[in-house]
């Protein structure tokens, strides 16, 4: 190690995770493109096997649209109790190596080497033997990043993938973020890109070498936090038991719409399939928002905590519509993205059950 | 304006339009207290467009009919500590009317008024009466039912933050929920003149029940317009904005046929579970009560990681007709119990999952239980 004051942050990141599972419990799909979604008339990408992204199928798009690319793939349902189990089995053989795990998501996960070193010997060699026991317990694939921090780890994790392995030292940092452009920053969204391109700050070097001032007058405090980015630093600590999962559902409107019923028609399904990925992952949801995003591209998110964590299908709709009419302000203006979420996540050991839990009970 | 009081009457009158004196600042003018002199009677008026009471008080007119408007929280102090001396007078000193003399005894207060003008319009009392009710029946119906709703600031679900108070057949009944557990409380009503359904948020039956209990009179009448209810005693009114939004079906979930009955002594219950409580998990505050088919008691525990265990054995009246393993969130219950004050009550249940019926049972129901009952949703436990 050539600092020993440097922290040892691994990112794995299990690859393309629910298709790879719907591959290896059915033999016929391997080698196939397999897409992972709602099934819906809305529904959206969940997972795409790479055989699925060498079509152009990405999570996030629309089933519609994967089915246009790609009309000979496998299109199945997610099994969330199954990946779930998977899951498990990953984080099992994650803790061997330390309690500091934080998994950010069923096939996602933060891991902190640095104290283990000490008694378990030198991370490189760490992430290697954790890679070879997820491949011998569970039969899949995953990529792995390790780096002096969390930002890093992740970007390591993404270098290489599928079944990467990627150690970013100290020393290689700037070497190896310069060349990459602003997205490539977490937390970089299309929007901040485009202002950042609008400034002519196209790669991470254009990023670090601008004046912080001129980052923080033109996007405020995030400004600042990305001119630190830029330069690989990231203080963020890898906290076990976090778990800050989500779950939402959003769809962005084939047309604007204007009226209040169709905007109402349109955040209905999402609340419902928001609510059975909850039941399917046995969890409970504390927190329902909702993101509005009009023709202008205006955002806005609403959000209220339940008085007890739920799974109910009504319940999350009736929020999500309640926080629609009375915390949204449509005046008119067309609707052009809608979507529902939930936080505040909890296994579903005990659950306050509802008096009130079908349309009919509310007239 | 000039004029001569009762100090006892006035300081009535200002206190009990206080309670619905405006805190918003968007709106300045409802903080102010509103006087309207006509002939030998004086209105207050107060009002944060949620709710507005008016007080009519007797006076000795010394000039013609006006209105002014004072600083409310001001004028309310005042009248609480007034000298001891029978009579008070208030008299405009200026031709524009921008301050008023207030004299009693000894003591004179020189107060700036507000613009007139910027008061707001309320509603005057409808013509057609809809009901008449008894103030000590309605006082335990609020006290039996309101504490079951949520706070304004707490939901969404405006419905969720009222009391249904449903006019029908010979008596009225008032329902709250916060979506889990469910009060209602059926009292014979004096008349029912037109029946009708109306929501209220508890806040303001909560001004409403202690403006009621300051009056002298025993009846209400009550009267409807379109979004407000009107309640009416001796010089008082009262008006309560309805909430615009229907009232969940509540007839549907309460339970008619549970067949195993917990009959409890209801204070070892109540405090059984405030006992057992103390270990409940945070996140669900749950406790789980065993009963079977063998023996007059009921096994109540709690348990939770950091808190501990707790287990209490309490006697039941009779044995239940058929076993029961099901778990509630101790604070609903406590809640209901200690609104009641019957010696017995019988706890109603089917199955695990489904609602249980609270109810107060046996040959001595106290005069204040009659026509109370409480609906809970259990917890779902899965280890």
């Amino acid at each position: 190690m050539s600092d020993t004051s440097a922290r040892r942050i691994a990112h794995i990141d299990m690859d393309a995770f629910f298709a790879a599972v719907e591959q290896l419990d059915h033999p016929c799909y391997r080698g196939k493109p397999v897409i992972v979604g709602g099934l819906g008339p809305r529904g959206v990408v969940s997972t795409a096997s790479y055989e699925a992204r060498q079509y152009g199928v990405r999570s996030a798009i629309p089933m519609s649209r994967a089915r246009s690319l790609c009309p000979d793939g496998i299109y199945v349902e997610p099994r969330f109790e199954r990946y779930r189990e998977i899951s498990q089995q990953v984080r099992e053989i994650l803790l061997f190596y330390t309690p500091l795990v934080e998994f950010v998501s069923l096939d996602e996960a933060f891991l902190d080497l640095t104290e283990s070193e000490r008694t378990l010997g030198p991370a490189e060699a760490g992430v290697a033997e954790i890679k070879r026991r997820v491949r011998d317990r569970t039969s899949l694939g995953c990529s792995i990043g390790l780096a002096p921090n969390r930002f890093l780890a992740k970007l390591a994790s993404e270098l290489r993938k599928p079944d990467g392995l990627v150690v970013i030292q100290p020393n290689e940092i700037q070497e190896i973020l310069d060349p990459l452009p602003v997205g490539a920053i977490w937390g970089v969204g299309e929007v901040t890109e485009r202002r950042l391109q609008g400034l002519g700050l196209r790669t991470i070097r254009d990023l670090r070498e601008a004046p912080p001032e001129l980052l923080v007058r033109e996007l405020g405090a995030v400004g600042r936090t990305l001119h630190r980015l830029a330069r690989g630093e990231d203080e963020t600590p890898v906290v076990p038991g976090r778990e800050t999962q989500s779950a939402s559902r959003e769809v962005t409107l084939s047309q604007d719409l204007y009226a209040e019923r169709e905007i109402e028609s349109a955040l209905r399904p999402l609340a419902r399939s928001v609510a059975s990925e909850l039941r399917q992952e046995r969890l409970l949801a504390k927190v329902v928002r909702i993101k509005v995003r009009f023709g202008d591209f205006q955002t806005v998110t609403r959000q209220v905590s339940l008085v007890a964590p739920t799974d109910s299908a009504y319940l999350v709709e009736a929020t999500a519509i309640d926080l629609l009419r009375r915390k949204v302000a449509l005046e008119g203006r067309g609707v052009r993205l809608i979507g529902v979420g939930v936080e505040r996540l909890s296994q579903a050991r005990a659950q306050q059950l509802p008096l009130f839990d079908s349309e009919a009970d509310s007239r | 304006m000039d004029f001569v009081c009762m100090k006892d009457d006035l300081v009535f009158g200002v206190k009990l339009s206080s309670y619905a004196l405006g805190t918003r600042s968007s709106m300045p003018i409802l903080s102010g207290l509103k006087m309207e002199i006509k002939k030998d009677r004086l209105c207050l008026l107060a009002t944060d467009l949620e709710r507005a009471v008016r007080c009519e008080i007797p006076i000795e007119n010394k000039a013609g009919d006006e209105a002014v408007v004072l600083n409310g929280a001001v004028f309310s102090q005042i009248a609480a500590r007034l000298p001891a001396d029978e009579r008070i007078s208030l008299k405009t000193e200026s031709q524009d009317a921008t301050v008023v003399k207030l004299r009693c005894g000894e003591t004179s207060f020189d107060l700036p008024t507000l613009p007139v003008e910027d008061y707001p319009e309320i509603p005057p009392l409808p013509q057609k009466k809809i009901a008449s009710l008894d103030v000590g029946r309605f006082h335990r119906g609020f006290e039996q039912t309101a504490f079951a709703t949520l706070k304004a600031g707490e939901t969404t679900r405006l419905s969720l933050t009222g009391v249904d108070i449903v006019l029908q057949g010979g008596g009225v009944k008032m329902v709250a929920t916060n979506g889990y557990r469910l009060a209602m409380k059926t009292v014979e009503a004096g008349e029912i003149l037109e029946e009708g359904e109306y929501l209220i948020e508890a806040g303001v039956l909560s001004d409403l029940d202690r403006v009621l209990s300051q009056v002298a009179g025993k009846t209400a009448s009550l009267y409807k317009s379109e979004g407000q209810l009107f309640f009416q005693i001796e010089g008082v009114t009262f008006m309560a904005k309805t909430i615009a939004e229907e009232f969940p079906d509540f007839e549907r979930v309460i339970p008619k046929e549970n067949p195993i009955a917990l009959v409890f002594d209801r204070r070892a219950l109540l405090e059984t579970l405030q006992r057992i409580e103390i270990t409940a998990a945070e996140e669900s505050g749950a406790v789980t009560l065993r009963a079977t088919n063998e023996e007059s008691a009921v096994r109540i525990n709690s348990s939770s990681k950091d808190k501990g265990e707790a287990e209490e054995r309490v006697r039941l009246k009779k044995v239940p007709a058929q076993g029961v393993e099901i778990s509630f969130k101790a604070e609903y219950l406590i809640d209901a119990l200690k609104r009641m004050g019957s010696e017995t009550v019988a706890f109603w249940l089917a199955s695990s999952e489904k609602a249980g019926l609270l109810e107060p049972s046996g040959d001595h129901i106290a005069p204040d239980d009659e026509g109370f009952l409480y609906v809970c949703m259990p917890v779902r436990l899965t280890s």
